[in-house]
């Protein structure tokens, strides 16, 4: 039904679009993770509590996620050229995509380590654990099926971020949806690019699934 | 120092501020526990007993007075020197609080991880340590896999990883049932035998109390109202809240003219004692309520007698329990 190079372009919307997504999603975890352990050591109740750091923290994580993603796209885009050179493609897209993803996933991470309990972190304290040691071996570990969880979910909320920076440079299947199927009205590609998403969605969600169920060893 | 209190606290006070007041969980405390012996606090579900337990490892920071550990403040200690010290308390909890993505076995390994201990060392004395609680063919299981007894089980093996020289137990049992607690307290009354772990245990029961412990002190509102050998607080209970865990609620509805508490030890237990009393004395007794108890392994007994209204027979009565040494007192104010 389609030609060798839609078929191609199609693939490489495809490849564009895991990229950008797994690499965002990569990096999004190495600051959100961050600033997530942060909110959880630093709250009221927390092992370290400190009042300064987690409102502030608080504050930041919110105002970054009440932007709306293409205007946040758009506004950091000085930012995006100083780190990477460019405004356009997919490296410059990973830029916004961690800048607006980081602090969702630091609420990810933030409510997936509230579920481990409160008793096992006391019971680390009174064996005469340190900060570093609760937070390495006993919230993250404990927390691990959530965490994966978490991350299918932050991984298709950043493919859907993805997709909507086709609209201002970005690649990828947004890209195609957008150019080919808004704006040359190819309803046949916005239709298969469209399935594509779903396809990978859907295989995220799965692999999600599958992950946390084998890494839990709560359920019996 | 070898001879004086392991633990001794002096002065503990615990204040939790909220907006607009203050609440004292706990107010002047003063306790010596010592070396080897296994030191009950018992209390009322809010009394402040777990706070106290929770105060001796510094889990929760008291607002004033000390708490020395093996002759050094604890209170005043730098965060790592703290750190060290926690490692000679062990501690159990009525949840376990077992880290649940990890093996029994990886769950006793864990305070040794935190010491930094090499792995296969710690592994040989993980083995050992669920060997003697009794679980060496659960080693691989995962807590969601064990039933509540094993998990304590495996939770006094972690507690007891790095050697320490207390164990404390905040409502170890009282998740439990009747038979697992029963089996539960022979492993901690074992330890405190064999190994000479100084146990404080901190309960809402007192068979808990009777079954192990050598000493009890009594907390209500956060005071230390009663302490001393359980025995003696058995006896001889000073104070309401002490009367109340030795008798049951119910004594409260009888008439309260004219009773008494007659206590029998493991050798009066063998004598018709109210019997004897009875035909030497010429009048008759009503028993209102009965009981045995196993203090420390030992059977002892108490009854609840009303004596006669007249004066007179009472007296007779009093004289024959002082002439055969048996132990009956009146009580006032049930």
């Amino acid at each position: 039904m389609f030609d060798q190079q839609t078929i191609e372009m199609l693939l490489v919307g495809v490849w564009d679009t895991l990229y950008m997504t797994v690499a965002a999603t990569f990096f999004s975890y190495v600051f959100g993770m961050v600033m997530g352990v942060t909110l959880v050591v630093c709250r009221k109740d927390g092992i370290r509590p400190n009042a300064f750091v987690y409102s502030v923290l608080d504050v930041v994580v919110n105002l970054t996620r009440s932007f709306p993603f293409l205007i946040l796209m758009i506004a950091v885009i000085p930012f995006t050229r100083f780190l990477v050179g460019t405004t356009i493609g997919n490296n410059a897209t990973v830029v916004p995509l961690v800048l607006a993803a980081a602090p969702f996933v630091a609420r990810l991470v933030e409510s997936s380590l509230l579920e481990v309990d409160n008793g096992v972190v006391e019971a680390a304290q009174s064996m005469g654990g340190s900060i570093w040691q609760i937070i390495v071996k006993v919230l993250l570990p404990e927390a691990r099926p959530s965490l994966i969880n978490g991350s299918a979910v932050s991984a298709i909320t950043i493919l859907g971020y993805s997709a909507m920076s086709g609209a201002v440079g970005g690649g990828g299947l947004g890209k195609l949806a957008i150019m080919y199927g808004y704006n040359r009205y190819q309803t046949d590609i916005m239709i298969i690019t469209v399935v594509l998403l779903i396809i990978i969605v859907q295989a995220f969600q799965s692999f999600g699934n599958w992950a946390t169920r084998r890494s839990d060893k709560r359920g019996s | 120092m070898a001879d004086g209190p392991i633990i001794s606290i002096e002065g503990l006070e615990k204040r939790f501020s909220g907006k607009n007041s203050e609440v004292f969980a706990l107010r002047g405390i003063d306790l010596a526990i010592g070396r080897g012996d296994i030191f009950g606090i018992i209390g009322k579900s809010g009394a402040g007993k777990s706070t106290l337990v929770r105060c001796i490892n510094m889990l929760e920071r008291p607002t004033g007075g000390s708490v020395f550990f093996e002759g050094r403040n604890l209170c005043r200690l730098p965060e790592a020197a703290l750190r060290e010290a926690r490692r000679s308390m062990g501690m159990i909890f009525q949840q376990f609080n077992l880290l649940m993505q990890r093996t029994a076995l990886q769950n006793v390994c864990f305070p040794l991880e935190l010491t930094g201990a090499p792995k296969e060392e710690s592994r040989k004395r993980a083995e050992e340590l669920l060997e003697m609680v009794g679980l060496a063919n659960r080693m691989d299981a995962y807590p969601s896999q064990l039933s509540g007894g094993q998990k304590q089980r495996v939770a006094i093996a972690r507690a007891l990883a790095t050697r320490p020289r207390v164990l404390l137990c905040d409502e170890a049992t009282s998740a439990l049932d009747p038979a697992t607690t029963d089996s539960i307290l022979a492993l901690i009354k074992d330890i405190n035998a064999q190994l000479g772990i100084t146990a404080v245990v901190i309960t809402h029961e007192m068979s808990v109390i009777e079954k192990i412990c050598s000493h009890v002190a009594i907390i209500s509102k956060g005071v230390i109202v009663e302490q001393g050998l359980v025995e003696d607080v058995f006896f001889h209970p000073q104070t309401e809240a002490a009367r109340r865990l030795v008798l049951p609620d119910a004594l409260r509805k009888l008439p309260q003219a004219h009773l008494y508490r007659l206590i029998f030890n493991g050798r009066s237990s063998f004598e018709p004692v109210i019997a004897n009393m009875v035909l030497e004395c010429g009048c008759p007794v009503n028993i209102m309520y009965a009981d045995t108890r196993d203090i420390n392994g030992v059977a002892f007994g108490q009854m609840v007698l009303q004596l006669p209204e007249r004066e007179e027979s009472r007296a007779r009565i009093m004289a024959y329990a002082k002439a055969h040494s048996i132990m009956l007192e009146e009580m006032k104010h049930v």
